[in-house]
């Protein structure tokens, strides 16, 4: 029996677990999925305690909504931190957003050369790297958090897609757009 | 955006060292799930088990839509097969049949009292006969008593198969009409008084029909919501929910007017409950500092067109004030939606059909030959029946990107009470109009997945008042 089988089988007797309710099975969902979600969302909040509500709204959510799982579309994890995302964003929308330091003249999303934005990303320097930082904590939390999931997490577009909602053509056009925002930002950075 | 090998996001993962290595450092400085978060977590669940006991287990609440669905087509189904041949249809065609014929004697009788009323004969009343007692002859002859003044019209029937009396309201003071069958026609002829019997021609009689009645009312009706709004279209929910949210609402605008944010916040509110407009367009700034000096303005509007809705329906008496209808609708949702910011953003078209199967109680408190009134309530279920949405992604003004996606699995079954007041006008026989102001709840569904819940006209309005209209044909 293949591994991916054998995961195949261990989501199915876990999620049929719980849709009937039975505390095993709530225990390992647990186990498995709360680190993950919490990652997530700690991530796009930076708030330990917010995260841990919101880490308790998504399991809560995901057991209760268990029978809409659809493995076909995407594993547990995936949709787990699908879930993870939308509540987080709603829950960040109901509190005033971080300030936006960004000029948005034209010059800012004029096209940038692919490869002056390689060689920009591309060399990992402690500098280049704090500059980074400073300007990823700019970044408005959707934003920050198609960022984190492509480059940290290292998802897949499609998987990208479906925690966001969004096609992945659009995915890949939205990370096209941060990664110019942020090399707009590191060269504001380096000017000042 | 032109992905060349080298310009694709596989390739800007590989190649981007330094946004690796600065979420990385950022993430690792990130605290990790904390102790004793299972033991909390257990605790919430069995708080919110004992908050939530008496509800469904969440197996069961997948069902329940289902089976209520069911339940709504069985009724449609039962009252569009229903056989008619039980006591209350054969009781009901009774007094019917026996109104028409009183309706004929009432005629005749005042043609009768007229010529008394000219003679100088007093009316008087004549002995009742049941009905029930004259079944093969119904050319009976009548005795009517109507002097000109008499207003109430009283006949007593016996339904005479099932041997049920029926009695319609009111009764004179001292004149009735009386039904007699031929065989007595002497005996209330010749009861000592002045009366005047006055035969009516035979008529045919109804018989108990086997199961081949159809509903006796049709309605063909078109409603839609274009005369209602929304709750929170206006009121002070809006208002603290604008506030909550900390946003700076304005309407068609991108901030450039809007430095008071309290001045446009407030105006909008208003604009939006005098008109109980549906037009949601919001523009959010992510500072509550007010910072336009730097124009850092992201765009995140919401548009939702008021639904359109069509309606079959069909009404079945159940007695003389209840009714019951059921029928089917289709609802369309459009919505658009503006996000990312000035320079660059997404605009995406949302359309939702629906289709809905209403069960609806009605009681006729006024009902004549030219009006009726009634009031209403019921349920209505809503099952989703397609989804398409157009995204379109626009840079500096040009379109970039365009993308058609269909999640039918995001959209639920929606479930509305509804009650209101109805009028029905009668323009012919069978022809009427009638208008339905009713309020209408659409339930928040539980998410269908995680907080993904999708924003239509219905969960920006959940609580909403229409005017539903149309035709109704009454067979």
């Amino acid at each position: 029996m293949s591994k991916k089988t054998e995961t195949a089988r261990d989501t199915q007797r876990l999620t049929d677990g719980l849709q009937r309710g039975e505390a095993d099975a709530q225990e390992e969902f647990l186990r498995q999925y709360a680190p993950h979600a919490f990652r997530l969302i700690v991530q796009i909040t930076a708030n330990t305690q917010d995260a841990e509500e919101l880490t308790q709204d998504t399991l809560l959510r995901a057991m209760q909504q268990i029978q809409r799982y659809d493995p076909q579309q995407a594993s547990l994890e995936t949709w787990v931190k699908h879930i993870a995302y939308r509540l987080t964003l709603n829950h960040l929308r109901k509190r005033p957003a971080p300030l936006l330091t960004l000029d948005s003249d034209n010059e800012l999303f004029t096209e940038a050369e692919e490869e002056a934005l390689q060689r920009a990303f591309a060399e990992a320097d402690d500098e280049r790297t704090e500059l980074l930082q400073q300007a990823l904590d700019d970044l408005p939390p959707d934003e920050l958090t198609l960022i984190n999931l492509f480059y940290y997490e290292d998802l897949p577009l499609a998987e990208i897609a479906f925690i966001t909602e969004a096609p992945p053509g659009t995915v890949a056009t939205r990370l096209h757009r941060i990664r110019k925002k942020l090399y707009h930002l590191i060269l504001k950075q380096q000017q000042q | 955006m032109n992905p060349t090998a080298n310009n694709t996001p596989e390739s800007w993962r590989q190649s981007d060292a330094a946004l690796r290595r600065a979420l990385q450092q950022r993430n690792e400085g990130l605290p990790s799930l904390p102790a004793g978060f299972n033991e909390r977590m257990k605790e919430r669940m069995a708080a919110e088990k004992a908050t939530a006991a008496g509800t469904s287990a969440p197996q069961k609440r997948r069902l329940w839509p289902w089976w209520s669905a069911a339940a709504a087509v069985a009724a449609i189904a039962a009252m569009l097969l229903w056989p008619r041949t039980n006591e209350v249809e054969n009781a009901l065609a009774e007094i019917s049949f026996q109104q028409d014929v009183a309706h004929t004697q009432h005629r005749r009788g005042e043609t009768e009292a007229a010529s008394h009323f000219n003679g100088g004969s007093p009316a008087t009343t004549e002995d009742r006969v049941p009905l029930g007692t004259r079944q093969q002859n119904l050319s009976a002859v009548t005795t009517a008593h109507v002097p000109l003044t008499d207003s109430v019209l009283t006949v007593e029937t016996t339904a005479a198969n099932e041997g049920t009396t029926a009695s319609n309201e009111g009764t004179t003071d001292d004149n009735e009409v009386t039904i007699v069958p031929s065989d007595k026609q002497p005996a209330a002829v010749t009861s000592g008084k002045q009366s005047h019997p006055v035969s009516i021609p035979s008529q045919p009689r109804p018989t108990a029909q086997p199961a081949t009645h159809s509903p006796r009312l049709l309605a063909l009706s078109l409603h839609t919501s274009n005369l209602g709004f929304g709750s929170n279209g206006g009121g002070n929910q809006v208002l603290a929910n604008y506030r909550n949210e900390d946003y700076l609402w304005a309407h068609d605008e991108i901030g450039v007017d809007s430095r008071d944010k309290n001045a446009y916040h407030t105006n909008n509110y208003y604009f939006l409950a005098a008109n109980g407009f549906t037009y949601s367009n919001y523009v959010s700034v992510n500072s509550t500092s007010q910072n336009f000096a730097n124009n850092a303005v992201t765009i995140d509007e919401s548009h939702h067109d008021l639904p359109f809705t069509l309606g079959l329906s069909v009404n079945v008496p159940l007695s003389e004030r209840w009714s019951l209808e059921s029928g089917v609708t289709f609802t369309s949702l459009r919505s658009t939606f503006d996000y990312g910011n000035e320079q660059s953003y997404s605009h995406k078209r949302q359309r939702i059909n629906y289709l809905g199967v209403p069960l609806l109680a009605q009681y006729s408190f006024i009902s004549s030959r030219a009006v009726r009134l009634y009031a209403l309530a019921g349920l209505q279920v809503d099952f989703p029946l397609s989804i398409k949405q157009e995204w379109q992604q626009f840079t500096n003004g040009r379109l970039t990107k365009e993308e058609t996606t269909s999640p039918f699995s995001l959209v639920p079954v929606q479930f509305s009470p509804i009650a209101g007041l109805g009028a029905q006008l009668n323009v012919t026989r069978h022809l009427s109009v009638f208008c339905q102001p009713s309020v209408q709840w659409y339930v928040p569904a539980s998410d269908p997945v995680g907080g993904s819940g999708l924003q239509t006209w219905r969960t920006e309005h959940e609580l909403a008042f229409s005017i539903p209209f149309g035709l109704r044909w009454t067979f």
